[in-house]
């Protein structure tokens, strides 16, 4: 404790303030569902030019990632699960798809070092939080909003956007994301317990890093997120969820630099009961520390906008991917943003929307097309819907047959269209959040993967038989000669026939040759015996 | 998936603009002509051959027959194929080609060639049409690389100064690039299922070597058939078809329909049959095969390339046997006096 306030006021001596703070929030969604959501926020004041090497609670290795890839803003989110948007309503921001997404702003002199800049960065991604997302492809620049949190508009900045749907998210990832807390050990921390935290209907982590810079004064910003939907083990009866229930810890110590750690409760009106156990003492007592969460249903829902994705088509080379938007009881704008991945080509004008009521509203479209090889596309649309009103975004592509080293280990499986991302802005208001609809699995036409010497061999000898004919006669003569005695060919000839005729006689019959062959052997010994 | 220059994309975007009640009649004018065009071809060869009238007036109708009314043309021309108007100017290079019009064939070369650089080899025929002298073939070849380059220029300046359509046009089936074949889908040609199946480190080896064999097929082709431009065009044309790098079945509808001015070596052709009934099978095969690998999932993607492959194979023996043909034919002019008409002979190669 004495280093630590040895350390602050060092600190404090170079303009350098850092905070930690924690929070769990409890939300019953129904008598057996409960939505769990942990909020880790630290941030860091330094002045750029005096800056120390000292870190009190801000992680080093994202002060890193900001300043070496001069990142503005960065937004990773892991997911599984569908969030149920009836029931549950508006999910956890900033929303995050099943699989792997990122979302990334910052500075670069242009286009291609902005994209070299991103797989850096990936790379670099994937090392602190033991993802395996190299292969997403991030070279997308939306021009609307893609998520919530990243609403500014800026023209300088370099934004890139990528979805993998198909990445699982795991202890790995919960245990990488811990190690970035200020208190990895002790308070709410110990709560992050991955045996129940993945044990759940739906399961998002984010993390989320912004820096900005006036003149030379800095902050940079870390979130740490984790939200989960669960089921109430003790189903049957209604008693109320206990800590132990939810994580299967108890809440043992308490993390003394955070600047606040509280848990909230959401009661069945949306009324919130907080409780700051920073200054509880009930903790380190023997009897363990408990906070009451009630059994309720939500009365009062929130409405939200819905969107969903539907495959439609049942060939392996066409198919239609439709994302079904339907808006609340409220009217709003909303940007859409559909990644569609190099393996599957659109049919650029079939594209379209069909919405019910009073037809379609204007559109602006954005198209980030794919250049080169495993580019994906971006599509973006930017509408303002009626309240109940239903849009369909109807997309018709093309399957593509891709070359054998492209298909995963599993091609038969199908590959993964990401889901798309809906950002939702009232207009009469400043709310604003984003969903997202489902990814869907697309079947693509797949080579036979185990016979490639065997296509080669019949290629080639389709090419060699062009080849050598002309080299023959380009480079020989053609020249008659007078036919022979014909007698032993002919003989020749009639023999063959016979045997012919014989095996097929023989297989007409059903005789087996081997006892055939074996019986002449036999007539044979004994010829030999006779002798 | 065959990248076409930018020219194609401006035509193609005025007519569906301005007039797209009239595409299928523009196609099927396309299509009649072409016919016509060919007929008119080998009427006229039939008239140098010094043909009785009569004779002539079959062979045109037979040859915009065949054309006319191939099922494969009257679909390609139902579906509005591009390949329509290869076709076209196949026949309009053919046309020009037997009525004597070097020049203007060669121009016509080049620009189809500005399209898709294969057509070039057609460049060889013009050797039939410059009395021996090199210097005039190579200014019939010079006259078609202008015109190309007049129509990549075109393509230049409607792309608003912007060179990025060379790579996917020309260069992506040319040497030492890398998007060789990079994204080739099921077709009817033998490259598609090769160059999904080679491994990535013999791509650029394979590409490379095939389209030498091809550009390199022209020159000892040239020098075996010196005496017979039509069944020379034949060759080149038939070709050009089958190594052609996205073909549909409608490239080599005009071959079949000129394939009766070879009337003379008819005797001569040895697997007429197998070949002819090859064809049809597998013509018949590709859409069942498509739809076990595509739709039923019943079959997978070998079947479909066994049915192309066997096609093209078939193909490539109708080539070798119009060489040997041609050979035999030779043969029978230069012994004419001392064989009699039913000696049996044998061959060998000296």
């Amino acid at each position: 404790m004495r280093e630590l306030i040895v350390l602050v006021l060092v600190a404090l001596a170079h303009g350098l303030t850092e905070h930690f703070d924690e929070k769990i929030t409890l939300a019953p969604l129904s008598t057996n569902e409960l939505r769990v959501d942990f909020r880790f926020n630290s941030d860091r004041n330094f002045n750029i030019e005096t800056e120390s090497r000292d870190f009190l609670t801000f992680p080093r290795i994202i002060q890193e990632l900001l300043t070496r890839y001069s990142i503005r803003k960065l937004t990773v989110t892991m997911a599984h699960g569908r969030w149920n948007l009836d029931e549950w309503g508006v999910p956890p921001q900033p929303s995050a798809p099943a699989g792997a997404q990122v979302l990334a702003e910052f500075d670069a002199e242009n286009g291609e070092k902005a994209d070299e800049r991103m797989k850096f960065l990936v790379e670099a991604l994937n090392g602190v939080l033991c993802t395996s997302i190299s292969h997403i492809n991030v070279i997308t620049s939306p021009e609307l909003v893609v998520l919530a949190n990243h609403g500014e508009k800026s023209k300088k900045l370099f934004k890139r956007y990528g979805v993998l749907s198909g990445e699982t998210t795991c202890t790995e990832n919960l245990t990488r994301l811990r190690k970035l807390l200020a208190c990895k050990e002790n308070g709410l921390s110990t709560l992050l317990h991955p045996s129940k935290l993945y044990n759940s209907l739906y399961h998002s982590s984010h993390l989320v890093i912004e820096q900005k810079c006036l003149k030379s004064q800095c902050e940079a910003r870390m979130e740490v997120g984790v939200s989960v939907v669960m089921r109430n083990p003790s189903q049957k009866s209604q008693r109320h969820w206990s800590l132990a229930d939810v994580f299967d810890r108890k809440l043992g110590s308490q993390c003394k630099i955070a600047r606040s750690s509280q848990i909230d409760v959401i009661g069945r009106q949306g009324e919130i009961t907080s409780t700051d156990i920073k200054n509880l003492t009930a903790i380190s007592g023997e009897e363990p520390f408990e906070v009451y969460i009630p059994v309720t249903e939500i009365s009062k829902k929130e409405s939200v906008v819905k969107a969903w994705s539907s495959q439609g088509g049942f060939e392996q080379k066409h198919g239609v991917l439709t994302v079904h938007v339907t808006n609340d009881n409220s009217d709003s704008e909303i940007h859409v943003s559909q990644i569609i991945p190099y393996y599957v080509h659109l049919r650029y004008s079939r594209i379209k929307w069909e919405c019910d009521m009073d037809g379609v509203p204007t559109i602006v479209k954005y198209l980030r097309n794919s250049e080169g090889g495993e580019a994906p596309t971006l599509l973006q649309y930017r509408l303002n819907l009626a309240a109940g009103q239903t849009c369909e975004l109807v997309i018709p592509f093309d399957k593509q047959l891709l070359r054998l080293e492209q298909y995963p280990p599993d091609a038969n499986h199908g590959m993964h269209i990401p889901s798309a991302s809906v950002f939702v802005r009232k207009s009469d208001s400043s709310h604003a959040y984003s969903i997202h609809s489902s990814a869907i699995l697309v079947l693509l036409p797949v080579p036979d993967f185990s016979m490639p010497f065997n296509v080669i061999c019949f290629v080639a000898t389709a090419f060699a038989l062009v080849f050598g004919p002309i080299q023959l006669y380009s480079t020989m003569w053609l020249a008659p000669v007078v036919k022979k005695s014909q007698w032993g060919r002919k003989i020749h000839r009639i023999i063959l026939l016979a045997i012919i005729a014989f095996c097929l006689y023989a297989h007409m019959m059903d005789i087996n040759l081997n006892e055939i062959r074996r019986g002449i052997e036999n007539q044979l010994e004994k010829l030999n015996e006779l002798k | 998936m065959h990248f076409l220059p930018p020219l194609t994309l401006h035509v193609f975007r005025f007519l569906l603009k301005s007039l797209p009640t009239l595409l299928l009649p523009i196609w099927i004018l396309f299509d009649v002509s072409t016919a016509y065009m060919a007929s008119q071809a080998a009427q006229f060869v039939w008239k140098s051959m010094k043909k009785s009238d009569e004779e002539t007036k079959n062979i045109g109708k037979l040859v915009f027959n065949i054309y006319a009314f191939n099922p494969i043309t009257i679909v390609s021309t139902g579906i509005l194929s591009l390949t329509v108007f290869q076709n076209f100017c196949f026949a309009a290079i053919f046309l020009l080609f037997v009525t004597d019009r070097p020049s203007i064939c060669a121009i016509l070369i080049g620009s189809w060639s500005s399209f898709t650089i294969y057509p070039f080899t057609l460049i060889f025929c013009l050797v039939f049409r410059s009395n021996g002298s090199k210097l005039k073939f190579l200014s019939f070849v010079t006259l078609g690389l202008i015109s190309w380059a007049a129509f990549f220029g075109l393509n230049f300046l409607l792309n608003g100064g912007n060179s990025n359509f060379v790579e996917p046009v020309y260069l992506s089936i040319l040497f030492f690039c890398s998007l060789k074949f990079s994204s080739i889908q099921p077709n009817v040609g033998i490259y598609w299922y090769f160059f999904v199946q080679i491994f990535e480190h013999f791509r650029s080896f394979y590409t490379n070597s095939f389209v030498i064999l091809y550009f390199f097929m022209p020159f000892p082709i040239t020098c075996m058939i010196r005496k017979d431009p039509i069944l020379h065009f034949t060759i080149i044309g038939l070709l050009a078809s089958i190594f052609f790098p996205y073909p549909t079945l409608n490239q080599v509808s005009l071959i079949f329909a000129i394939l009766p001015l070879l009337e003379v070596y008819r005797k001569h052709f040895r697997y007429t049959i197998l070949i002819a009934g090859t064809i049809v099978t597998t013509i018949m095969l590709m859409p069942i095969m498509w739809h076990m690998w595509m739709v039923s999932s019943s079959g997978n993607a070998n079947f479909f390339f066994g049915a192309t492959i066997v096609y093209n194979v078939a193909l490539i023996n109708l080539v070798m046997d119009m060489i040997f043909v041609y050979s035999r034919r030779q043969i029978d002019l230069e012994y004419s006096d001392t064989l009699k008409k039913d000696t049996k002979m044998d061959f060998a190669f000296y």
